[in-house]
C-alpha cells in the first residue's frame, strides 16, 4: 500500500517528460511506429482474450449487475475528479464531484446506483492530465500504451493513477480478482461501442488517435474549446472551380 | 488511457461512434414529439435537423427491416447532409485529382455509407431524445447547438454545422465527425492509395447491411 503510493508519486513528477512541441491540443505522435505496433500488440490481446472474455461475462451476467459493478468502480475513481477540480482552482468542479460520491455512497447503495446523474450532477470528468494542461502543458505527444489504450506523454500518469486508485483507496480490499472484474466489466461495456468503432472506421489507429485528442481537449476547456471557424475548411480549396 | 475502464475509453469510444452515425449514439431513437422543442425558435436553420430526426423516428416505428430503412431514409439523408462538401473536404487534394466521374461516385458512395450506418443503428427506440438548445448564426452558416439526452445517463452535446441549410459536419462532446473522417481517409489514401479507400467504404457498407447488431 505504501509502495503503491510512492509509485504513483514517482509517476507523477515524471511528467516533467510531457512534450513542448506539436500543435497545442492537437495531435502530434513522433512515436507513430511504435505506437501502431503498440497498437497491433494491443488489439491482438484484446482479440484473443479481453473480448471473449468481455463477452462471456456479458452472456453470464445481467445487465444491471454490470451496471452496477461499474457505477462502484467509477465512484471510488470519481475521487481523481474531485482531486483535479480543487487543483485546477475550480471549486465548483471539484464540490460537484464530492457532492456525487457522497450521494451515490449513501443513497446510491455505496455506488451501486448513480442517482447522481439523473438528478443532474453530471461527472465532471477531471483528471491529472487536464490539470497540467490547465497549468500549461498544451502540447504533448501520443502515446498508445497496449491494453490500456489511447494516451499521451502528459496524461498517462494521471491514466495510470486513475486506473490504480480503486487499489489506493482499498488496499487489499481490492485483490487481484476484484481487478480483473474491474476490467472484465469495463471492457464488456465498451464491446457495443468497440465493435462500432471497428466497423466505422476505416483506419482504427488513426480514428482513435484524432478522437482521443479532439475528446482532451474537450474535457480540458469543460465541455466548451475554442472551436477555430469551422467554415475555413472551406477555404482551403482555391481554384475557382472547387468553391461552390 | 485507463484501459478499458468506464468512462474514459468508453465515453471516447461513445463520441467518436456517435459522430460517425452522423447524429447520435448507436441504436439510438427519438422520442416522439422530441426533435423539435424549439423549431419555432430557429427560424430557417434547423429544419435539416429537424427533419432528419424526425425521419429517423418515422424510420425505426415504421419501417422494420434495415433495407427497408435504408430505402427510407437514402432521400433525407441526401437532403439534409451537404455529401459534396462532406467528400471533398474528406477527400483534400485528392479531390482536385479527380474527375467530375469520379467526384461524382465517391459522393454517391459516401451517401451510401451514411444511409446504410443510420439504417443499421437506428433500429430499436433506447427511450433517448433530442433537444435543440440554440442555433447560432454566422457569417458563413448556422450551428444547430443539441443535445443528446439519454437518462439514466449524461448528456452527449451534438453541434451540427450547417451551409446553405445542410449539414458538413456534426460534433459530438468535442470530436468533430469531418475531421475523423478526413483523418481516416488521408490515412488510407497516404497508405495503400484511393483504390483502396473506395474498396473499405464498400466493405464498410456490406459489413453494415450484414451485421446483426453494431
Amino acid at each position: 500500500m505504501r509502495s503503491d503510493w510512492i509509485l504513483v508519486v514517482l509517476v507523477l513528477v515524471s511528467t516533467g517528460c510531457a512534450s513542448l512541441e506539436g500543435p497545442a491540443f492537437g495531435a502530434y505522435d513522433p512515436f507513430e511506429p511504435a505506437n501502431v505496433r503498440s497498437y497491433a500488440v494491443s488489439e491482438w490481446i484484446d482479440g484473443n482474450a479481453l473480448r471473449p472474455a468481455a463477452r462471456g461475462y456479458q452472456a453470464v451476467t445481467w445487465g444491471w449487475f454490470r451496471t452496477g459493478v461499474g457505477n462502484v468502480f467509477a465512484n471510488l475513481r470519481e475521487v481523481d475528479s474531485l482531486l483535479n477540480g480543487f487543483l485546477q482552482l475550480k471549486p465548483e468542479r471539484g464540490i460537484t464531484s464530492l457532492v456525487r460520491i457522497l450521494v451515490n455512497t449513501s443513497v446510491g447503495l455505496g455506488g451501486w446506483f448513480d442517482v447522481a446523474t439523473p438528478a443532474g450532477l453530471a461527472d465532471p470528468e477531471e483528471d491529472f492530465g487536464q490539470t497540467l494542461a490547465v497549468a500549461g502543458v498544451t502540447r504533448t505527444r501520443y502515446l498508445y500504451i497496449p491494453v490500456l489504450g489511447p494516451s499521451s506523454v502528459r496524461d498517462l500518469p494521471g491514466h495510470l493513477f486513475h486506473a490504480v486508485l480503486p487499489r489506493l483507496l482499498l488496499g487489499s480490499y481490492y485483490p487481484w480478482w476484484i481487478a480483473v472484474l474491474d476490467g472484465i466489466n469495463s471492457r464488456a461495456a465498451a464491446l457495443t461501442l468497440s465493435d462500432a468503432r471497428d466497423t466505422l472506421a476505416l483506419d482504427p489507429y488513426v480514428f482513435t488517435r484524432e478522437a482521443f485528442y479532439q475528446r482532451r481537449k474537450f474535457l480540458i476547456f469543460d465541455g466548451n474549446p475554442p472551436r477555430e471557424d469551422p467554415f475555413a475548411v472551406f477555404d482551403e480549396f482555391e481554384a475557382p472551380d472547387d468553391v461552390d | 488511457m485507463k484501459s478499458w475502464s468506464v468512462p474514459c475509453l468508453h465515453k471516447l469510444l461513445l463520441v467518436a461512434v456517435a459522430i460517425c452515425s452522423g447524429v447520435s449514439w448507436a441504436s439510438s431513437g427519438t422520442q416522439e414529439g422530441s426533435s423539435s422543442p424549439a423549431a419555432d425558435e430557429t427560424g430557417g436553420a434547423a429544419p435539416a435537423v429537424i427533419r432528419l430526426q424526425d425521419a429517423l423516428l418515422e424510420a425505426m416505428r415504421n419501417h422494420g427491416s434495415r433495407g427497408e430503412r435504408e430505402v427510407f431514409l437514402a432521400p433525407v439523408v441526401t437532403a439534409v447532409f451537404d455529401l459534396h462538401n462532406i467528400a471533398r473536404i474528406s477527400l483534400g487534394p485528392t479531390w482536385r485529382e479527380l474527375g467530375e466521374p469520379g467526384r461524382a461516385d465517391f459522393t454517391a458512395r459516401l451517401g451510401i455509407l451514411i444511409t446504410a450506418t443510420y439504417a443499421a443503428r437506428f433500429e430499436a427506440d433506447k427511450g433517448l431524445s433530442f433537444q435543440i438548445l440554440a442555433v447560432d448564426e454566422a457569417p458563413r452558416g448556422q450551428v444547430v447547438r443539441t443535445r443528446l439526452l439519454r437518462p439514466p445517463d449524461a448528456p452527449v452535446t451534438l453541434d451540427y454545422f450547417l451551409r446553405d441549410g445542410r449539414i458538413f459536419d456534426v460534433v459530438a462532446d468535442g470530436v468533430s465527425d469531418l475531421s475523423l473522417r478526413r483523418a481516416d481517409y488521408a490515412s488510407i489514401i497516404q497508405s495503400r492509395g484511393y483504390p483502396a479507400l473506395l474498396e473499405d467504404l464498400d466493405a464498410s457498407i456490406v459489413k453494415l447491411r450484414s451485421d446483426d447488431e453494431i
